[in-house]
């Protein structure tokens, strides 16, 4: 067995850290992502194997089905508001879509969650190609989300008014005990 | 000329169709409308490859989604690419 330099192995511990963290952040953003369909009255259901939709929601009775990718974005602080970036693989964010799938975008800062970014596949494309929101590298598009005194952007494009926008969720009658 | 795009999406009994934003915003300049429909889904009772649609159904679709008329839109050329391999499987 090759030998290790005392550097490469102090570094492995931190580096499963650091992948466990990662796996931790992200089953919170799917469960908050869950909580908040849930507290609006539709059921969610997580496929046993991640293939890319993350969270199916049901409105019960109509069976209206919607499908959800949650991306989790650790927000680093900066002087007037925050930043974060992920990430998206381009064949993904062209593929046309029926049932629609939505991203959300959680956004986790320093122990509190920021308004969560909502919105179509076909509008981040859009936004993407029309309106210079994120950069290409590779197979991916990252995305950088800047939040100011002047609202929340990506590149070019205004993202204020996707923050915590659920209107195609509307609060269910039923679920008013909650 | 600027070239159309037209993506196909994957679905368990068919297939989705939507034009490249890029695609749909010079299509608004050159007529000055939006068009006919954001997306349509074609569906088969087996289930089928995109080899299997017929020149006829991809020039439906592309009228459809444009709201430009087969002659015209034969003119400007319409490319069909599969999104989950970016390639080009059909031109009209």
């Amino acid at each position: 067995m090759a030998k290790q330099s005392p550097k490469a192995v102090a570094e492995q511990p931190q580096k499963r850290r650091g992948s466990r963290a990662s796996l931790y952040l992200a089953k919170a953003g799917h469960l908050h992502v869950m909580s908040e369909f849930l507290l609006r009255g539709y059921n969610v259901a997580m496929p046993e194997v991640d293939i890319g939709d993350d969270v199916y929601v049901v409105q019960d009775g109509a069976g209206t089905l919607w499908e959800i990718q949650v991306k989790t974005a650790t927000c680093a602080p900066t002087k007037s508001g925050y930043r974060a970036q992920l990430r998206i693989r381009r064949t993904q964010l062209i593929e046309p879509d029926d049932p629609p799938l939505y991203y959300i975008f959680t956004l986790p800062d320093r122990g509190t969650w920021q308004p969560s970014i909502v919105l179509r596949r076909s509008t981040l494309l859009k936004l993407h190609e029309t309106a210079h929101a994120g950069t290409r590298a590779g197979a991916y598009i990252h995305f950088t989300i800047w939040k100011n005194a002047q609202g929340l952007h990506c590149g070019k494009s205004d993202l204020t008014p996707f923050a915590n926008s659920w209107s195609e969720w509307p609060v269910l009658e039923e679920s008013g005990s909650l | 000329m600027h070239q159309i795009t037209i993506h196909i999406g994957h679905k368990a009994d068919g297939f989705v169709f939507r034009l490249d934003p890029r695609s749909e915003a010079w299509i608004k300049t050159l007529t000055g409308r939006l068009q006919s429909l954001p997306s349509v889904s074609i569906g088969f009772d087996e289930r089928s490859s995109i080899e299997n649609i017929s020149n006829e159904i991809f020039e439906q679709v592309a009228e459809m989604l444009t709201g430009i008329d087969g002659e015209k839109l034969a003119a400007m050329g319409i490319h069909f690419v599969d999104a989950r391999t970016e390639r080009t499987v059909h031109t009209i």
